[in-house]
Parts: structure tokens; sequence; C-alpha cells
């Protein structure tokens, strides 16, 4: 055998696709047992660290950075502010155009209010009155002048 | 148990609930990338301590810059862009190198003299397991030895499995640089094997 033997270069390419070899080399290759058994050595190398069990940390990582993530700023209540917008708009506005007119009713309403509540209360204050006499009374019949 | 996300929402649908406010859909961004991240941190930062920082931190700044992320790559490629430079940024605080710039060039003369380990066995019987976790413990304890970009290198080639072009979009390094580190790391991973296979032997 006459041809050299395959680089270092030569020798991992074999150990990942040996189709990739230039004609020579897969041919000096596949009658050199020296070089067999410096690309086996890359196949076992390569196919070990493909098993290497994978690094983890021993925390949940996925739980830990949600944790920490900015808490989101809660969104403007868009549609709360237009709701209470318009209701808004719709009572000043119809104070606008019947404000004088409620003025007028309410005012009514209040001098009759007034003059019912003047006739309870002074109903209440009569019979307090009446129920204080009538006490006072039986309490005078009891006493005994000897 | 987790509550995983159905395989068939897409990055994009993910990343729009979040930006429309669901926060909760972050959780399934974290999720699907946490494997990555996690890797990628363990490789590069090898104080314990400081990791679990780390990758929140990485995070947050996922979180804080989701908005701008324009779908121009895969989203775990994005998110593994920014594990690397938050380590990147990390290690140059505490100036820690990432690469020995004192390493001899790639590739060598033979190794005329040097014996290949026994192939690989298909079947997996006792002995054959006992010869793998031997050889996973002698690879472990080798990739640990590496500087920190090559082990960043090896975990992602190899057992994360991503393409020499997503390892170049996450370094930001060249293709070429790329490869030429990690069949660096490999050889010295190489050399690290063949001599405790001889140490063994003697």
């Amino acid at each position: 055998m006459t041809s050299p033997h395959l680089s270092e270069q030569a020798l991992q390419e074999a150990a990942e696709t040996v189709s990739l070899l230039p004609a020579g080399q897969a041919a000096h290759l596949h009658g050199c047992l020296l070089c067999q058994g410096r690309v086996d050595t890359y196949q076992q190398l390569f196919k070990t660290a493909a098993q290497l069990p994978p690094s983890a940390f021993s925390f949940d990582l996925t739980a830990s950075v949600m944790a920490q993530l900015p808490v989101p700023k809660p969104a403007f209540p868009w549609v709360l502010s237009g709701v209470t917008a318009l209701v808004l708009g719709i009572i000043g506005l119809f104070l606008t155009l019947f404000g004088g007119l409620l003025l007028q009713a309410f005012q009514g309403l209040f001098t009759q209010l007034g003059a019912g509540l003047a006739v309870v209360a002074g109903g209440v204050i009569a019979w307090q009155g009446l129920e204080l006499l009538v006490q006072h009374r039986r309490q005078m019949s009891l006493l005994t002048f000897s | 148990m987790r509550h995983q996300p159905p395989s068939s929402v897409t990055d994009q649908q993910l990343v729009a609930q979040v930006l429309g406010g669901n926060t909760a859909a972050f959780a399934h961004i974290v999720q699907r990338t946490e494997g990555l991240v996690t890797q990628m941190v363990f490789k590069m930062i090898r104080h314990p301590a400081d990791r679990p920082d780390l990758a929140q931190e990485v995070y947050l700044k996922v979180f804080k810059n989701l908005a701008g992320f324009k779908f121009q790559a895969k989203l775990s490629t994005w998110v593994g862009q920014i594990t690397y430079n938050t380590c990147l940024h990390y290690l140059e605080k505490k100036h820690l190198v990432l690469v020995d710039p004192t390493e001899s060039a790639p590739d060598s003369a033979g190794e005329e003299g040097r014996r290949a380990l026994p192939p690989p066995v298909a079947e997996e019987d006792p002995e054959t397991a006992l010869f793998s976790q031997d050889l996973a413990g002698i690879l472990g304890a080798a990739i640990e030895q590496l500087p920190p970009l090559y082990r960043t290198l090896i975990a992602l080639y190899h057992q994360q499995e991503l393409s020499y072009e997503e390892i170049a979009q996450i370094t930001s390094l060249p293709d070429g640089t790329v490869k030429n580190y990690l069949f660096r790391a490999r050889k010295q991973l190489k050399q690290h094997f063949l001599a405790h296979y001889q140490r063994d032997d003697l």
C-alpha cells in the first residue's frame, strides 16, 4: 500500500460519513486496518458523546423564570371608561335640558313633604304629651295624704 | 407534571401570544429551549453557583427583547445566541479564556504507535454496557478539561445535534472556524481517550 494514511481531518470526516471521502482516500481506508481502527475510535467517541446524559439544573428552571418575569401592567379599561363617560354625558345632557323643570317639580314636592312631616311631628309630640299627662295623673292618684 | 404546549403550536404563535399579553405562554418557550440553554450554560460556565443566575438572565433578556425577534432564524437559534453572548460577557467580566490561543494548529503527523479503541459492539451485553459506562465517564471527564468554547461546540454538535450552520449562527463564528474548533476539540478528546487506555495498559 503506497497511498498515505488518512489525515486527522479525513479520519473525523470518515467517522461521520464515509461517503464524503474522496475516492482515493476511501479506497485506502478500505484496505488499511490502521486507518479503520482510527476511524472506529472516532466513531466510538462520537457515539459516546451523543449518549452522554444532558446537563440539568436541580430546580425547575421554567418555574423560576416565570416567577421573575416582570408583572404585566394592567391594560387600561377602555370599555368601562367609555361606558362611564357615555352615562355621565347622558345625565349631563338631561340635566341641561330638563334641569329647570326638575327643580320646579322638586320645589313643589318639598313644600308638600315639609307640611306633611310637620303634621306628623306635631301629632307625635301631642300624643307623647297626652301619655305623660295620663301617667302623671295615675301616679298622683296613688299618693295618700294622711 | 409539566403542561406541554401542543406540538401544533408554532414558535411564531407562541411569540405572538406572549407579545399579546399572555405571559403564561412564555413558559412554553422556556420549555422548548431550556435543554439548549442549560447545556450551553453548563459547558461555558465552570462555576456551578453562577449557572442558575445566568440561565435566568438569559430568559429575562429573551422576554424583554422578544418584540425585536423577526424570525430571521429559528427561535431556538436566537435564544442560543443570547445564551452564548450572555455567557461570553460573564467570561470576559471574570477575565476567563474562552479558547486557549496557545493551542497547536489543527491536524498533525500520524500517531502510528497508538492503537485504536475496541470497536463498537452492536449488542448490549453486560460487559459492553460496563464498557460504555466506562467510556462515558472518561469522555465526560475529558470534555470537562477542554476550554469552554470547545466544550460548548461538542455539546451543540454531538448532543444537541445542531448543524455547523446553526452553531455558526449561535456563536457568530464563521462556518470554517466552527469546523476547525470542533476538529481540534475532537482531536483533543481522542488523545485523552488514547492516553487513558495506554495508561491502563501499563
